[in-house]
């Protein structure tokens, strides 16, 4: 969780080069190992699971490419499952993901939660583009739980997708409450039925 | 405890990388936590850190911990919340190791080498330490004139220390069973060749520097750690060989790694293999001073690229000279993007390359950049010094007529681009030009302007290094006792990260400096008479005195040295009985 999305991927290949696993290569200038992960991961969010598209030149028993990538993949990844597609529509079919959100919240929570969500629209600031953005149609549904933690079902993916730190900006904008983050953790990426 | 996320970089602070090594604690005989003064990126790209974690976690009972200088949001973020500085691979408090080794890569991290001490809450003074404390240990280059730092270490170590390091841990261990007090240990392991403690100097003995005579037969680690984040050399590293056959005057690696010692192609080819199946790095680099003076490059090359290609795996060939086969070669590991050359010709006038036994003429560095037109590079880098010993106008004025050259080779319509960089001669211990003086800041800025000014071509670009640091270093490098306690006073001052611009701070050296009764910019660009004592007369690093002299004079009557394959100069490491000098008899 620590690690940048581009810092996982040289993560990933790196383990697959010591597996000699034979990984198909992109062309061009720059050749890579062909592989695609579903949605980056935030740095500093946690996450329960994730998918990886790698694209190999030989066809690989499923069960044999997981068990060759565990032994050299680092502490802490754990292969779960494998399956042979013959097609990479990963990126597109990112619907939607759960995040859990553990906070500490100078007001009421709960409150704060239902307040947000009864608004006409949240426009808050991405750090990286211009103009504030509304967030409110990407997000699907609040879970209150305790005064400290909540999780939210949100668009996720290529045609929009929602940071999960931007939704606590929110919530300090709209409902005047400070929030320190003491975790997200992403508890599932959900795609989309061809 | 607080949020690591609320730190930059918090990966530098985690550890888990692939190929760490973690060891119990307890099961442990002695505990050794390597300290490299600066932030994570920098230290984990350090070679020689790599090669002795291995060495030390060799041990099957004892155990080594690699320590960084926290970067300043996390050092606050430490010290409000009162969390000591720890390891890496356990979190253990760096207080609770028994030894605690820095390596002293560079004069200006010093002051994180005290900044450490103190994030660890152990007194950076020797006499404010006891029987809880951790043996304090550095070692290094730096640690060729240990003086600067006598009041804070227990021990040196001087030369190569994967042999050295073993006899110490192992009489430590012997000692720590018996429950042998600290000054015991200290008075004993004094004895061993290569170490000196300060503690116990006596002051007739010499302190012999130590190497390793056959790079072949000792330890390499080819399971080297393999870090998440982005470090400055994100790469696999060979080592090609150690020690330098050039001898220029002004460099100090040139003569405290004598004699040169190389590894077998063979041996390096099967350390590639090994090295890339259990890294999995997408690039591997050879490391040496000179890699083109390595004798059997050609099966290197090509044994290396056997490996590398059917991985697609990139090659890193550094400071290689240019001519037909190193382009050829390049051209083969660069297949797509060419990057610039590199050129470091030092000195302008072929005068002055003769008095710093730059063994390098006009004609030749004027081919290799024919052979780099004709191979398509377009972009060009050179690098000089400012302030060479015998420096006159003419010679200054000489580098940027040298760029005019370069420039007429391309043309002037081409896309060439060259840059010149210059940094400032800094005179070093164990160097022909120690006891030379640095020129005065007044100097360099006059010698600066005349050379930007004497550059006019808008394909020359000019890039010049600050004169400040310049002016530490020297004053630090050749520093004794006192320098030392002026050291400390900047640390005390605030000084830390020096050699990070955003942080070097030059009015609180100069006071630091004065407060101790010494003028910082005397001390650096003082010359030293060639019949003084010197701080590091007591270290003994093979190359003689007598040598250093010699090679003096020559500069001075502008005469050059053969290199080592050439004629032996009798510098003196031949009674080393290894490497080059006994290959050549």
């Amino acid at each position: 969780m620590y690690i940048s999305h581009i810092e996982m991927m040289n993560a990933f290949t790196r383990a697959l080069r010591r597996a000699e696993l034979d990984v198909v290569y992109t062309q061009g200038f720059n050749p890579g190992m062909k592989l695609v992960f579903a949605l980056p991961l935030p740095v500093g969010v946690s996450s329960d699971s994730e998918y990886v598209d790698i694209w190999f030149n030989e066809d690989y028993i499923c069960q044999y490419a997981i068990n060759k990538l565990s032994q050299t993949l680092p502490a802490g990844f754990e292969l779960l499952e494998a399956n042979s597609v013959e097609k990479s529509t990963l990126m597109e079919d990112v619907g939607s993901a759960i995040y859990g959100y553990f906070v500490e919240c100078n007001k009421n929570l709960k409150e704060a939660l239902g307040k947000l969500i009864s608004l006409d629209k949240i426009e808050v600031e991405k750090s990286n583009k211009k103009g504030p953005v509304d967030i409110l149609p990407y997000i699907y549904k609040i879970d209150y739980k305790d005064e400290t933690s909540f999780s939210v079902l949100c668009k996720a993916g290529a045609k929009g997708n929602l940071h999960p730190r931007l939704l606590l900006k929110a919530l300090e904008k709209y409902t005047d409450c400070r929030i320190i983050e003491k975790s997200i953790n992403r508890n599932k990426l959900f795609l989309k039925v061809q | 405890m607080f949020d690591l996320m609320s730190v930059e970089k918090p990966a530098r602070y985690t550890g888990g990388e692939f190929n760490e090594i973690v060891k119990d604690h307890e099961k442990m005989l002695s505990s050794y936590a390597f300290c490299f003064p600066d932030t994570y990126e920098v230290g984990m790209s350090h070679l020689g850190m790599r090669i002795l974690y291995h060495v030390i976690n060799n041990r099957e009972k004892t155990v080594c911990e690699r320590v960084f200088a926290p970067w300043i949001d996390m050092e606050e973020q430490m010290r409000s919340h009162k969390i000591p500085l720890f390891s890496l691979e356990t979190k253990k408090p760096v207080s609770d190791f028994d030894i605690v080794g820095f390596t002293l890569q560079y004069e200006m991290s010093y002051t994180n080498v005290l900044n450490m001490m103190d994030l660890s809450n152990i007194p950076i003074r020797r006499e404010d330490r006891n029987e809880t404390h951790p043996i304090i240990m550095a070692g290094g280059p730096c640690s060729v004139n240990p003086e600067t730092l006598y009041d804070i270490m227990d021990i040196f170590i001087i030369g190569e220390a994967e042999e050295v390091i073993n006899e110490v841990l192992d009489l430590f261990e012997l000692m720590k069973k018996d429950n042998s007090s600290r000054n015991d240990f200290l008075r004993k392991v004094n004895d061993i060749e290569g170490v000196y403690v300060p503690l116990f100097h006596n002051l007739k003995k010499k302190i012999k520097r130590r190497i390793i005579k056959d790079l072949d037969k000792v330890s390499f680690p080819t399971d080297s750690l393999v870090p998440y984040i982005n470090i400055i050399h994100d790469r696999a590293s060979l080592e090609l060989f150690r020690g330098c056959i050039r001898g220029c005057r002004f460099c100090q690696a040139g003569f405290i790694y004598r004699p040169v010692r190389e590894k077998k192609a063979q041996t390096l080819i099967d350390q590639t293999k090994d090295i890339l199946d259990k890294t999995g790095y997408d690039e591997i680099g050879m490391v040496s001073l000179s890699t083109s003076d390595y004798s059997d490059l050609h099966t290197l090359c090509d044994g290396m690229l056997e490996h590398t290609e059917k991985r697609m795996v990139n090659l890193s060939v550094p400071s290689m000279r240019i001519d037909n086969f190193s382009i050829d070669l390049m051209k083969r590991i660069q297949k797509v993007r060419k990057s610039g050359l590199t050129f470091a010709p030092e000195a302008g006038s072929q005068r002055l390359r003769d008095v710093i036994n730059k063994n390098l003429t006009e004609e030749e560095i004027l081919n290799s950049v024919k052979v780099a037109k004709d191979g398509g590079y377009d972009s060009i880098k050179l690098y000089f010094m400012l302030g060479l010993p015998t420096e006159t106008d003419e010679d200054v004025l000489a580098i940027a007529e040298l760029g005019k050259k370069i420039l007429e080779i391309f043309g002037r319509k081409s896309r060439i681009n060259i840059t010149i960089s210059t940094s400032f001669f800094i005179p070093k211990p164990f160097t022909p030009f120690q006891w030379c003086a640095q020129i005065t800041k007044q100097e360099m800025v006059r010698r600066q302007r005349l050379l930007r000014d004497s550059i006019k071509e808008k394909k020359i670009k000019y890039n010049w290094h600050d004169f400040n640091t310049s002016i530490v270093e020297s004053a630090i490098s050749r520093g004794d006792r006192l320098t030392g306690k002026a050291i400390i006073r900047a640390w005390e001052k605030g000084c830390k990260f020096d050699s990070w611009n955003e942080f070097f701070d030059m009015d609180k050296w100069v006071g630091a400096f004065d407060e101790c009764g010494l003028d910082i910019y005397q001390q650096a660009s003082r010359e030293i008479p060639m019949d003084h004592l010197l701080p590091w007369d007591h270290i003994d690093i093979g190359v003689t005195k007598k040598f250093l002299k010699s090679e003096y004079k020559k500069a001075f009557s502008e005469k050059t040295t053969k290199n080592c394959k050439e004629e032996c100069a009798m510098c003196g490491i031949a009674k080393y009985k290894c490497g080059v000098c006994v290959e050549n008899n």
